[in-house]
């Protein structure tokens, strides 16, 4: 692998993490996406290369883009790299609590019902976007 | 020279080794040829420790939750295989290079492993009531006997519940059944409130019956409550397979021959050939035997029999259908679920009405499979979905349904050419409903589902599997049924030869809804008994 590509894909990596955990993420996630990179195989579809630069470009649509193709085309590449950084993430301790079972209050609808809503609003947006890319 | 073994085994899965067990411990000289295929990659990485505590404390944990080369990240259409974890995946190392099939219809799992299917089994034992028997072709007096043997063998957890017809019957055990987490008690509850009425529409709930020992036994110590039993085998309190062809290897009288592929056998002046290749070079080699007992699984022991006897016949095939429902119990919903469970099955649930086929439920929590698995499924975007899905974490279930399967002319297989298996075959399978079996299907699983909601378990999805997904097999040589090219005798033994026995599910002309492994175990014991005293 080229030092550049392998530079692409650090930063791709920081970027999907970013976006699933809010947190800059260790070395190690982005070594493992790397690595992941590297091994499995991934299906492009024409558009994703443009959307692959698109996220890279301007972080704050990649929510839209997930959402849009959540709906869309879920099988697209860009899901497909989600799938594989949430499975990294969920497999360090130090990020365990985010996806582990807790007690949460009767008022946790409330919040959970807001993210219903959010994600809709979301995939509301995505697929717009999707059909003027 | 070559020296003739009293019994060439061929298989070491849950038939191969009750067989095996069987004509050792009564002292005759055996060999054991298989494949065997181990998991060399993930069997000392898992620590011997709770979930929960390993997914907050071990940094190596991505390598057998994910798999080394991400292998338990599953995307695109569903493959065969794909729902094992990854140290289980061994089970079906190189199964489409060896055992090449060609179908549009059925989709087996078949296995090439040291311990066959058996390596990753879910424990679940069921005995068959005598009119099943019957129709299976069984005999029910010596099966019942047969049954307690096994039984005693391979350790069975159980309690006395309203299940009990339906899972260990009359077959007694020491070992009490495994504690069931809160999700299932409080379903289970739920149940026995208005237990019956509910019995009185057919519908029995208990908890199954386990092949796992529920305390220590010689070097097999009692089940832990550490949720890691998709994992990891580490305390040996599942039975699985090799543990007694582990045991078996310290005997003078039998011998393990791995790296042997069976292909075909013939008969000669009271003898058996058996043929076979080296899986490591391909080379073509043969032993001699007395006697031959078949145990490669109903599809394996099929492809030998059609290479040996009659390439160009075509024979039966019965499979259970299978559906699932992933459930929300909305009163566990932002619970903390004890982390001290398992993550075998928790309930049984029996729809059983007059004069016809038992419809059999398992129930499981989804607990120790990641939440990427479910985030995946959802139309959300993956930030949200981890958050909706990590609240539903503690309430969600699986319900698996099977449902009984009976042998008709739309469901067989045959050997066909090809040039570029290593076996110059390949096999075909033809398997479809008819209207009135697909016709009993819907209305069961929407009875099913009705039920569960009246116990407030809702299915959120009904997914239909493809047929072959249960990986309940039979019926390939059925028992004294002459309508089939080729078939068995009461003792096993395949019509037209000698000494040459099938101690597999392949006899089994009719699968009732329940699982089948206990019934196969329990026919191996019978099977060897027979070929022990013919
Ligand atoms: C995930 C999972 C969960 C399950 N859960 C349950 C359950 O809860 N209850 C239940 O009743 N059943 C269950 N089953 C089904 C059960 O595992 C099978 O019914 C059972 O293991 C079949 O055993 P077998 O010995 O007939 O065949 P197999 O397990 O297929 O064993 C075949 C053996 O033969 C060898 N072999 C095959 N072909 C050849 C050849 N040509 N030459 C040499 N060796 C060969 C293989 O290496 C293997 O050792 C489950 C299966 C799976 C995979």
């Amino acid at each position: 692998m080229t030092e550049q590509k392998r530079t692409d894909l650090q930063q791709e990596a920081e970027i999907l993490a970013r976006y699933l955990i809010r947190k800059k993420p260790t070395t190690k996630v982005v070594d493992l996406y790397v690595k992941a990179m590297q091994t499995v195989t991934l299906t492009y579809l024409p558009k994703d290369y443009t959307l692959l630069k698109l996220i890279i470009r301007k972080r704050f649509l990649l929510p839209y883009i997930d959402a849009g193709l959540g709906i869309s085309v879920p099988n697209s590449v860009i899901r497909h790299k989600l799938l594989i950084m949430s499975a990294i993430v969920e497999t360090q301790p130090q990020y365990a609590s985010l996806f582990l079972n807790r007690k949460r209050s009767k008022l946790y609808w409330l919040v959970v019902g807001w993210v219903g809503l959010r994600s809709v609003g979301k995939a509301m947006v995505g697929w717009i976007l999707l059909k003027l890319i | 020279m070559e020296t003739i073994n009293d019994f060439v085994v061929v298989g070491s899965g849950i038939s191969g080794a009750i067989v095996a067990h069987t004509l050792v411990t009564a002292g005759a000289k055996v060999r054991l040829l298989e494949v065997g295929h181990r998991d060399t990659t993930y069997k000392d990485l898992v620590p011997d420790k709770n979930f929960v505590d390993i997914r907050q404390e071990e940094a190596l944990q991505h390598e057998y939750f994910l798999g080394k080369n991400f292998e338990g990240v599953p995307w695109g259409d569903t493959k065969v295989g794909e729902q094992l974890t990854p140290p289980r995946q061994f089970i079906t190392h190189n199964v489409s290079d060896w055992l090449p099939l060609e179908s549009n219809s059925f989709a087996p799992m078949e296995s090439l492993a040291y311990g066959g299917l058996g390596s990753g089994w879910g424990l679940g034992c069921n005995v068959y009531r005598d009119h099943e028997l019957t129709k299976m072709g069984l005999d029910s007096v010596t099966m019942q006997k047969a049954y307690q043997v096994v039984g005693d063998l391979v350790g069975v957890a159980a309690t006395q519940d309203l299940a009990r017809p339906y899972t260990l019957g009359q077959i007694t055990t020491p070992y009490a059944a495994p504690q069931i987490d809160l999700n299932n008690q409080v379903l289970l509850n739920k149940y026995l409130k208005k237990q019956p009425k509910h019995t009185a529409k057919g519908f029995y709930i208990g908890q199954p019956a386990i092949a796992a020992i529920t305390q220590a036994k010689g070097e097999r110590q009692a089940l832990a409550y550490h949720n890691m039993d998709f994992y990891t085998d580490q305390r040996r309190s599942a039975f699985r397979p090799w543990i007694l062809i582990d045991q078996l290897k310290k005997q003078a009288n039998f011998q393990y021959q791995p790296q042997a592929f069976v292909t075909a056998f013939r008969e000669e002046n009271e003898q058996v050939w058996v043929h076979y290749r080296d899986t490591n070079t391909t080379e073509q080699k043969q032993v001699k035997a007395r006697k031959l007992i078949l145990a490669t699984g109903a599809i394996g022991s099929a492809r030998i029999v059609l290479r040996s006897l009659g390439p160009d016949q075509q024979l039966p095939i019965v499979c259970n259908p299978y559906v699932y429902f992933a459930c929300l119990q909305p009163r566990l919903l932002g619970k903390l679920i004890p982390k001290e469970r398992t993550s075998l099955g928790q309930l049984a649930m029996f729809y059983d009405q007059p004069s016809q086929d038992v419809i059999t439920s398992g129930i499981y929590s989804y607990s120790s499979l990641l939440l990427f698995r479910l985030m995946k499924e959802a139309p959300l975007n993956f930030k949200d979905a981890r958050i909706l899905f990590q609240y539903l974490h503690s309430a969600l279930s699986v319900v698996g349904v099977h449902f009984a399967d009976h042998p008709s002319s739309q469901k067989f297989l045959k050997l066909v050419a090809n040039t570029t298996s290593i076996t110059k075959d390949q096999l075909k399978i033809d398997y479809s409903l008819s209207d009135a079996e697909q016709l009993i299907i819907k209305k069961g699983s929407k009875k099913i589902a009705a039920f569960l909601r009246s116990l407030q378990c809702f299915p959120l999805k009904k997914i239909q599997t493809p047929a072959g997904a249960s990986i309940h097999y039979g019926g390939t040589l059925p028992i004294n049924d002459p309508s089939s090219a080729f078939s068995l005798d009461k003792q096993g033994r395949i019509r037209g030869t000698q000494n040459v026995f099938v101690a597999d599910s392949a006899g089994f002309k009719y699968l009732p809804s329940q699982g089948l492994s206990f019934t196969i175990m329990a026919w191996a014991y019978w099977v060897a008994h027979q070929a022990l005293k013919s």
